[in-house]
């Protein structure tokens, strides 16, 4: 599909000009394969997790105090 | 002499040293022969410190005949940088138009640790650009065991310059597996630290939530050696930890009697390529020899952490280059630019979501990990494949390393067989926070009892 097929192309379009980014066709059509594919990877990620996510308070792995695990 | 010292580890090497059979001048000059003979080739490295590095040879040479010791294990002995390190004196480009001329005034903390230590710069080493795009300007760095295939990447210069003798110790950067993945294809170990293990400051960054720095050798020994003198906490990296660093070496030959290693039922295992199949499954039949007990564990999120992984990746590193994207737009490569700019579009919304997704993984992963002393996977689910594919559309070769970047675990892969063809298959193990001890001593004893280190490459074709 190329970029001018894709329904959302418009939309990353204007997310970029929004930033400043100028691109070319290609470079459009590369971009909004990249990001479609990964927002549908994102949504079956989403299904997958049981429950409703914790809200993370800061990135978590692993605190910079941790005590060392043994193994 | 010379062709056999470039082969040496570092522990060979010391003692050589230790025992004055050779130099540190001889070394360096050993290795820089065979840089200047299959270098073109490779494209192993981007500079090559040449004089410098014979200069700090000699430097080392006299300091240890003054002093009648060495300063540390690593001292006289060359270390190779992958070229997103800083390095003071000396051109750091990530393969990058951007950062051509850009010749930095001070060390990476890795950088400077192991110059502390006493290692020889021999020079910095072939990247994807800025650690996750094209090879536009320094060649594609091919893989030593067959060079019409990729040697991977990013870390790809580092991993063939290992593998091929053209270097003796590495050190690279791993933000979704990129020390392990090139040291899976060139059949060398490469082990990415626990997140805050090895300071990242010095190193061009690609993405702060996910980058890591990690030491590439021939063997498990040397990278545990290596890491010793790596890690540490590093007050101008926010992310580094203050814990203890522990002789990493100590313990290696202890064996692996009675070690639980976990083996996912989900995702790692399924769609490899049957000869990578065999080589892991061969390589867990050795482990259980050796007195390991295998286990049955379930990641069910496992294969789903690729995309939230690169939204993140992607979002962090627009962050960072979003000034220089604009202004400098066709200095990128277009694999880069078209990488980095797709993190401009995702909302901010669709990040946050991609981060409840990494605890939920890291939750996931760490509970296994409390009760297995560490997973076993294929680090990739395939060989490495030919160069004109990672010209054209390459896989995704983040498959199976990129969640330990995601959870911050430590993870290492050690060669475990070969293809009919001739290609290396690594094996990943990955285990708890701040126990790399653990699965260098898993990796080590496996290493032992297995030929597959020995293994060198034809490289005659390779001359230039």
């Amino acid at each position: 599909m190329s970029a001018a097929e894709h329904p959302n192309t418009d939309e990353i379009r204007a997310a970029l000009a929004r930033e400043g980014i100028t691109v070319g066709e290609d470079d459009l059509a590369a971009i909004v394969k990249i990001v479609e594919a990964n927002r549908a990877g994102l949504e079956r990620a989403r299904a997958a997790v049981s429950g409703e996510p914790e809200v993370p308070h800061g990135f978590v792995p692993p605190p910079a105090d941790a005590a060392p695990q043994a193994g | 002499m010379d062709g056999d010292l470039a082969y040496r580890s570092l522990r060979d090497l010391g003692r050589l040293l230790d025992q004055r059979q050779v130099s540190p001048v001889d070394i360096v000059r050993a290795i820089l022969d065979r840089i200047e003979r299959y270098n073109t080739r490779l494209a192993s490295y981007i500079t090559v410190c040449g004089e410098a590095a014979l200069a700090e040879a000699r430097a080392a040479e006299q300091e240890i005949a003054r002093t009648r010791r060495r300063r540390s294990r690593l001292h006289g002995l060359p270390i190779t940088h992958k070229d997103v390190s800083l390095t003071a004196g000396v051109r750091t480009t990530a393969h990058s138009r951007c950062l051509l001329e850009y010749v930095p005034d001070r060390d990476a903390t890795h950088v400077r640790r192991l110059r502390e230590a006493g290692m020889i710069l021999l020079g910095k080493t072939n990247t994807t650009e800025f650690a996750c795009g094209t090879l536009e300007l320094f060649g594609v760095h091919r893989n030593p065991w067959d060079l019409g295939r990729y040697a991977g990447g990013s870390s790809g210069g580092s991993a063939n310059a290992l593998a091929a003798g053209l270097a003796v110790v590495a050190t690279g950067s791993d933000t979704g597996g990129s020390i392990r993945v090139p040291a899976s294809f060139c059949g060398i170990v490469g082990l990415k630290p626990t997140y805050g293990r090895v300071s990242r400051n010095g190193l061009v960054p690609l993405s702060w939530s996910m980058d890591h720095v990690g030491p590439m050798a021939r063997t498990v020994a040397d990278c545990a050696l290596l890491l010793n003198a790596m890690a540490g906490h590093d007050l101008a990296d926010p992310a580094s930890a203050r814990v203890a660093v522990p002789d990493f070496t100590d313990g290696l030959d202890a064996g692996i009697q009675g070690t639980v290693l976990g083996v996912p039922r989900q995702y790692f295992y399924e769609g490899l390529d049957s000869e990578v199949d065999g080589a892991v499954r061969a390589a867990l039949r050795q482990l259980e020899s050796l007195g390991a007990r295998l286990e049955p564990v379930d990641l069910p999120l496992a294969p789903h952490v690729t995309a939230p992984g690169g939204i993140l990746i992607m979002a962090e590193a627009y962050g960072l280059h979003a000034a220089r994207l604009r202004e400098r737009t066709d200095d990128y490569g277009a694999r880069t630019r078209r990488r980095i700019a797709s993190g401009a579009c995702y909302t901010s919304g669709e990040y946050e979501e991609a981060v409840r997704f990494r605890v939920a993984w890291t939750r996931e992963i760490a509970a296994v990990l409390e009760r297995v002393h560490a997973v076993v996977t294929p680090t990739l689910p395939h060989p490495a494949f030919p160069v004109e594919m990672q010209l054209g559309d390459p896989p995704d070769t983040s498959w199976g390393t990129r969640h330990f970047n995601m959870s911050g675990h430590p993870a290492l892969t050690v060669p475990c067989g070969f293809t009919a063809a001739g290609l290396p298959v690594g094996l990943q193990l990955a285990g708890r926070y701040f126990d790399e001890a653990s699965l260098f001593r898993i990796a080590h004893a496996y290493e032992q009892t297995t030929p597959w280190h020995t293994r060198r490459p034809k490289l005659a074709e390779a001359a230039a």
